[in-house]
């Protein structure tokens, strides 16, 4: 049998082992929650409830590209942040709402950007990584448990399991984050959550529009559940809800022979008390020069829209008497 | 269940903790119920299967032994039919099928396309279909008595480190262990999960980030060029070995910390200096099996020359179609044939071919990977097109360049950022520096290294397979034969 001394130097080694495994993960874990890196970020100021602007954008990249905050704030002279991450959708997305929700003093108006694939069924995280920091926030972790109950259990409850799942970016973001802390470096948040991209209409996606085939749309009821239960949180507090569709190329528009089925998703929510403006079909889709691809607007396509948007989140918030 | 999963890292613990608190009477059946629960956490219906070939050959290993003659031959094909038809239902018949349609429309004789099967295939049941035969097949050669315990000969055929991948094992060196009680034993439980850290690091962290690289290559011939698939094949190579021999090291090791010996499958076939010690040291269970049970049964040695090298042809072409149901792998097979053959033969007239050196051992490692290329790739024509091009030269004129761009006019090397390349690219030098440790014997000093050291490797390991590991839903590659 296994004598003591060997016993002893057994529980040593995995004691060590435990204790330099946890000075990792909790460095590396204060360094991407102090860090002003890509998407990171928005997720600090949100979790770590730093987060305040009067009006909130939220979304996938469809958001995160096609709204630029400046030129709201410039039309309606209300601060105006894009907490949009690109590839997410509500369910995943909706836990950082609800820490907006519960700290934000001054937000008066919250924009949800959706797309084809916003009330569909999720069963994946996307870039789970990035929320791996504020695991132990409640808000963020039943968002993520919602799409994917056993990576978000995993990832809480099993000591050590964040390490398999962090990619490359997060130990970016963690480095990053570590020294702008130790060298008190403020971030560089001057396109307030907006990524531009300064591109042209993809080549080659003409043909590939072309031979794609139609996408249909399957709305999930738990996704549209949970969807009226942050909207009713955020009218309990007393904010505005502006659902918005964005432009979409009439090529794009074409794959979607079915995008009604969502426009009456999200316009029954008015019933909630909320605005829902669809923007789909719009003299912007007509336009090769404002879009990348089928449903992401360029920079001059972002700025033009925005310009729309800032219009009539205007005319909403002259409604409401704000 | 995959070695290298969260689920194995819980049953592992588990099952080799009960398996020492429980009396000896009761470990085979405690045994055979992780193994059920191992293979079951793939397709749980294909576990009747392996109960249906298993029944068989228990009672065939009884007959046969109860038998003589004409009669005792019968019980052994019979069992070699059950087993050679199972893989022929669930791994050939799709191949079977297509080909014969195939040729039915180029004879223009074709009517309506026979009917594949929607089947997938169990995993690693080349594995266990000839684990189970070489047990019927020693009986039959009164090597080695039948078992007559139901559950021990089922835990043969199914224990769980080597149930999905191998080593393929014989009952001599198995059933043995598996009857006799294994104490607790601290140095071997020590050396079994040194052996596991090393296998899965040689998985995760190596196999799993150089197969990026191959993967990136090969799914994208159009986007590369010559150089390019050099490196591509190269990391194959390395994927290949570091992911099974990987497997096997896990294998081995979780199989010694309960006190039973697996035989050895890998010997760092890359340093061999030819073909024939290539297939000594590459996936030895299965390189063995093949003499013991095919080779040695169509004459072995005692032949014509001429017999001989027909008969090694022949052994290579059905081990290349034991990997898998592709002209790619007979192909790959056809081609070690011909290697070993024309290899014999050159050696035999010109020796310093066979010498130890390192032009030798190149020469190998080269004539190895060049046979990869079939292996890897997923059609014939992709093959051809690597074999076609491994000499082009990239579009900016330098054949070494491996530059790319990707969709979004980001600079890649073949395929990958930077920073993955060239951490992909240490990798090589770091396994071959390891494997030259190995070679020469320190490993087995290293017990006698200071506590600092042994544990310092041991953590470096654990953190190196934490971060740098790939954990993507990667099965190992053996597990698809």
């Amino acid at each position: 049998m296994m004598k003591w001394p060997s016993v002893k130097l057994c529980l040593l080694f995995w004691a060590i082992l435990f204790a330099v495994l946890f000075i990792m993960g909790e460095i590396i874990d204060l360094g991407v929650r102090k860090s002003n890196y890509s998407h990171y970020y928005k997720i600090n100021l949100l979790a770590n409830k730093r987060a305040d602007p009067e009006i909130a954008v939220f979304g996938s990249s469809v958001g995160e590209v096609g709204i630029d905050p400046r030129v709201i704030e410039n039309i309606t002279g209300k601060r105006t942040y894009n907490y949009s991450i690109d590839g997410t959708r509500f369910l995943q997305y909706r836990g950082l709402v609800k820490e907006l929700n519960e700290s934000s003093a001054s937000c008066k108006l919250v924009i949800f950007t959706e797309t084809f694939f916003s009330l569909t069924k999720v069963d994946q995280l996307t870039e789970a990584d990035r929320y791996m920091a504020h695991i132990r926030n409640n808000s963020i972790y039943e968002s993520l448990y919602d799409v994917q109950p056993e990576l978000a259990w995993k990832l809480k409850y099993i000591p050590f399991y964040k390490f398999v799942v962090m990619k490359h970016p997060y130990y970016k973001a963690s480095i990053l984050g570590l020294k702008s802390w130790i060298k008190n470096i403020l971030p560089d948040d001057s396109l307030k959550g907006y990524t531009p991209k300064y591109r042209t209409w993809e080549t080659g996606l003409d043909s590939i529009n072309k031979s794609s085939k139609p996408v249909t749309i399957i709305l999930d009821s738990i996704t549209i559940e949970k969807y009226r239960l942050t909207i009713r949180e955020l009218k309990h507090k007393g904010r505005k809800v502006l659902i918005i569709i964005p432009p979409v190329h009439k090529d794009g528009l074409a794959l979607l022979p079915n995008l009604d089925v969502l426009r009456k998703a999200l316009s029954s929510f008015e019933e909630e008390g909320v605005y829902f403006r669809d923007y789909s079909v719009n003299g912007i889709s007509e336009d090769k020069s404002y879009f990348y691809n089928n449903s992401h607007l360029n920079d001059a396509g972002a700025k033009k829209f925005s310009g729309l948007l800032a219009g009539d989140i205007n005319k909403l918030l002259r409604e409401g008497g704000q | 269940m995959l070695f290298n999963s969260f689920h194995f890292l819980v049953f592992f613990p588990v099952v080799t903790l009960i398996y020492f608190l429980l009396p000896h009477r009761f470990r085979w059946l405690h045994l055979l119920a992780a193994s059920c629960v191992f293979y079951m956490a793939f397709i749980p219906a294909y576990i009747l299967i392996l109960f249906f070939t298993i029944v068989i050959d228990y009672y065939a290993g009884i007959m046969i032994s109860g038998s003589e003659g004409k009669r005792r031959k019968m019980f052994l094909l019979l069992s070699i039919a059950a087993n050679v038809l199972v893989l022929a239902v669930f791994k050939y018949y799709n191949f079977f099928i297509e080909n014969v349609n195939v040729l039915l429309d180029t004879l223009e004789l074709k009517r309506y396309d026979l009917p594949y099967l929607n089947i997938i295939l169990p995993i690693g049941l080349s594995f266990h279909t000839f684990q189970a035969m070489s047990y019927t097949i020693e009986v039959y050669r009164k090597k080695f008595p039948p078992e007559r315990h139901f559950g021990y000969y089922a835990l043969y055929v199914m224990f769980y480190p080597q149930l999905v991948a191998g080593p393929i094992e014989r009952p001599q060196n198995v059933l043995p262990q598996l009857h006799t009680y294994h104490q607790y034993d601290h140095s071997r439980m020590l050396s079994g999960l040194r052996l596991m850290l090393w296998g899965l690091f040689k998985k995760v962290v190596i196999a799993d980030r150089i197969g990026m690289m191959a993967d990136s290559v090969y799914n994208n011939l159009d986007q590369h060029t010559g150089f390019a698939y050099v490196v591509a094949t190269v990391c194959f190579g390395i994927q290949i070995y570091c992911d099974f021999s990987g497997y096997s090291d896990i294998a081995i090791g979780s199989a010694r910390t309960m006190g039973i010996d697996l035989m050895v499958n890998f010997k760092r076939p890359y340093f061999a200096s030819t073909i024939s010690e290539f297939w000594r040291r590459w996936h030895i269970s299965l390189s063995t099996w093949f003499r013991d049970y095919v080779y040695i049964a169509l004459g072995g040695n005692r032949v014509s020359n001429i017999k001989r090298n027909f008969n090694l042809f022949f052994v290579f072409l059905i081990s290349g179609f034991w990997h898998g149901a592709s002209w790619n792998f007979v192909i790959w097979g056809a081609l070690h044939g011909f290697f070993l053959i024309t290899g014999n033969f050159f050696q035999s007239r010109f020796p310093f071919l066979k010498q130890r050196n390192f032009v030798n051992i190149l020469l190998t490692f080269l004539l190895a990977n060049f046979a990869w290329i079939f292996f890897r790739a997923t059609a014939f024509d992709d093959a051809m097109q690597v074999v076609r091009g491994l000499f082009s030269v990239h579009v900016n004129g330098n054949y070494f360049s491996l530059v790319n761009d990707d969709f979004k006019g980001n600079i890649t090397y073949m395929g990958l950022p930077l920073w993955k390349f060239a951490l992909t690219l240490l990798l090589i030098p770091m396994l071959f520096i390891a494997d030259w440790f190995i070679e020469k014997g320190y490993v087995i000093s290293f017990d006698r290294q200071p506590v600092v050291l042994r544990w310092s490797v041991y953590y470096i390991l654990i953190i190196a397979i934490l971060l740098l590991g790939v954990f993507e839903t990667n099965q190992f590659i053996y597990f698809q034969f």
